[in-house]
């Protein structure tokens, strides 16, 4: 899994954030460890603000990094940081820890909302003269740079052993950040042949960087 | 599996149902038990590879954050308890009640500096006092915000007006606990400029969510708020907002 930050952070990430290659949805594991994000997500239910705080320190790096790499834009990534933590405090109570877990789900919030604020904020000649011109100005993590530059490698390796096709596509998708339209038009590919790539290449790469907690 | 539920699968992890594809998305995963396997397997590995080589959000982004929630009722679990993975994926729109909030804005001067946790903490008093004013903006075209006010049957309206270059409508139901601003011919800003509402009154200023018109200058922001006993006004602010309003006010009644 990959590592992202500080001491508490980085315990409560690998264990939060399942999918290991040996039944990735079980977390009777996790429960013995603290802090621990199904935990904290319970005392969320209940309108613990001190846990939401906890699950924040461990969440926001990846939110934070999945929103910029949609928007590119540092500024409206908080905008949409803070939209997404919002979400993850009012939906807390429909937050099914059999679904998915604490950090998948913020994540998958984030990609969402950040693709929207795309389709609503920004042309596409606009996103694509951004895409062009601006990198996020924040800084890499520092804390256990290793660990996670490791991690990364991990990512990296497993892309690259994809089919070319799909290794593209997944690139574009998830690590350039683009809606699915927009590198069906960059590629002059179908829609459906996008999706298609898309799927394969995420089957493809669920055993490959799964576990490792 | 089929290639639909695939093409689903596809989607959510993208972050790109819509409505109508995540009830269809709940209605497969309901009738497929391995489904909801393959779905979050899915999620999970595109969650690994988006958030690989992580970057640390600014700390003021944190203060603003729990600032913002401590204010916010959150909604009860879900009604329906047949929805399974996608619900999860992506929480359906919010049918009524005060629920859809987007944040109060983070300080724009502030953003992208380190600051020590004191700072951080003043942020958070500041945001606090104002944690009552949230704006809302929902994404579900089904259910739109905006149509339930402008189309109440209490609705108010006033017309800010000022050195913007057009007017602004400001349309208030109290049955709907909020306000409307819409506009059209808004001038363009930046890409790190905002504009930014304000309700004021003798005490201060109250920032009351920020927009950004359209490519065709069309202005909608709906905003949780009741304005009958301030002005309202909007500004220009950095991207993202300010706490205090950068004058000119360009529009205001």
């Amino acid at each position: 899994m990959l590592l992202a930050g500080s001491r508490p952070r980085s315990a409560a990430y690998r264990l939060g954030l399942p999918g290991g290659t040996v039944d990735p949805w079980h977390h009777d594991q996790i429960r013995s460890v603290t802090p621990d994000l199904t935990t904290l997500i319970e005392r969320v239910q209940h309108g613990d603000q001190d846990a939401f705080a906890e699950i924040y320190d461990v969440v926001a790096p990846m939110v934070f990094t999945t929103v910029s790499r949609v928007l590119r834009d540092p500024a409206m990534s908080e905008e949409v940081t803070q939209e997404v933590f919002v979400e993850v405090w009012t939906h807390a109570a429909r937050f099914d820890p059999e679904k998915a877990s604490v950090s998948t789900w913020a994540v998958t919030i984030a990609r969402r909302r950040a693709i929207d604020r795309v389709r609503k904020e920004q042309s596409q000649r606009n996103r694509v003269e951004h895409l062009a011109q601006r990198r996020p100005e924040v800084a890499p993590l520092t804390d256990e740079a290793a660990v996670t530059r490791m991690e990364g490698e991990r990512v990296e390796r497993a892309i690259a052993e994809l089919p070319p096709d799909q290794r593209e596509i997944i690139e574009l998708a998830f690590i350039e950040g683009l809606s699915h339209s927009t590198i069906a038009e960059r590629l002059g590919l179908p829609l459906g042949t996008v999706k298609g790539r898309v799927r394969g290449g995420l089957q493809r790469l669920s055993g490959a960087i799964g576990g490792v907690t | 599996m089929n290639d639909r539920l695939d093409e689903l699968i596809a989607l959510a992890a993208l972050g790109e149902l819509d409505a109508d594809e995540t009830t269809e998305l709940d209605a497969l995963l309901a009738a497929d038990p391995t489904a909801a396997g393959e779905l979050a397997d899915a999620l999970d590995v595109a969650a690994t590879l988006q958030s690989s080589d992580p970057l640390e959000p600014p700390p003021a982004l944190r203060s603003a954050v729990l600032a913002s929630i401590a204010s916010i009722e959150q909604l009860p679990p879900q009604a329906d308890a047949t929805t399974g993975g996608a619900a999860a994926a992506t929480p359906p729109p919010v049918p009524s009640g005060p629920v859809s909030h987007d944040p109060v804005p983070i300080d724009g001067a502030r953003r992208r500096r380190r600051v020590v946790s004191m700072l951080a903490a003043a942020a958070a008093v500041v945001l606090i006092a104002i944690g009552g004013i949230v704006v809302a903006t929902r994404d579900d075209p089904g259910d739109d915000p905006i149509a339930a006010v402008l189309d109440a049957d209490d609705v108010t309206t006033r017309t800010l007006d000022g050195s913007l270059g057009t007017t602004l409508e400001m349309a208030y139901s109290a049955d709907e606990g909020a306000m409307v601003v819409t506009g059209d011919d808004v001038p363009a800003v930046g890409d790190d400029e905002t504009y930014q509402l304000w309700m004021v009154s003798e005490s201060g200023s109250v920032p009351a969510g920020t927009f950004r018109p359209d490519a065709s200058g069309h202005v909608a922001v709906r905003v949780d708020a009741d304005p009958s006993d301030f002005v309202v006004g909007v500004t220009l602010e950095p991207s993202g907002g300010s706490e205090q309003p950068t004058l000119p006010m360009l529009a205001s009644a």
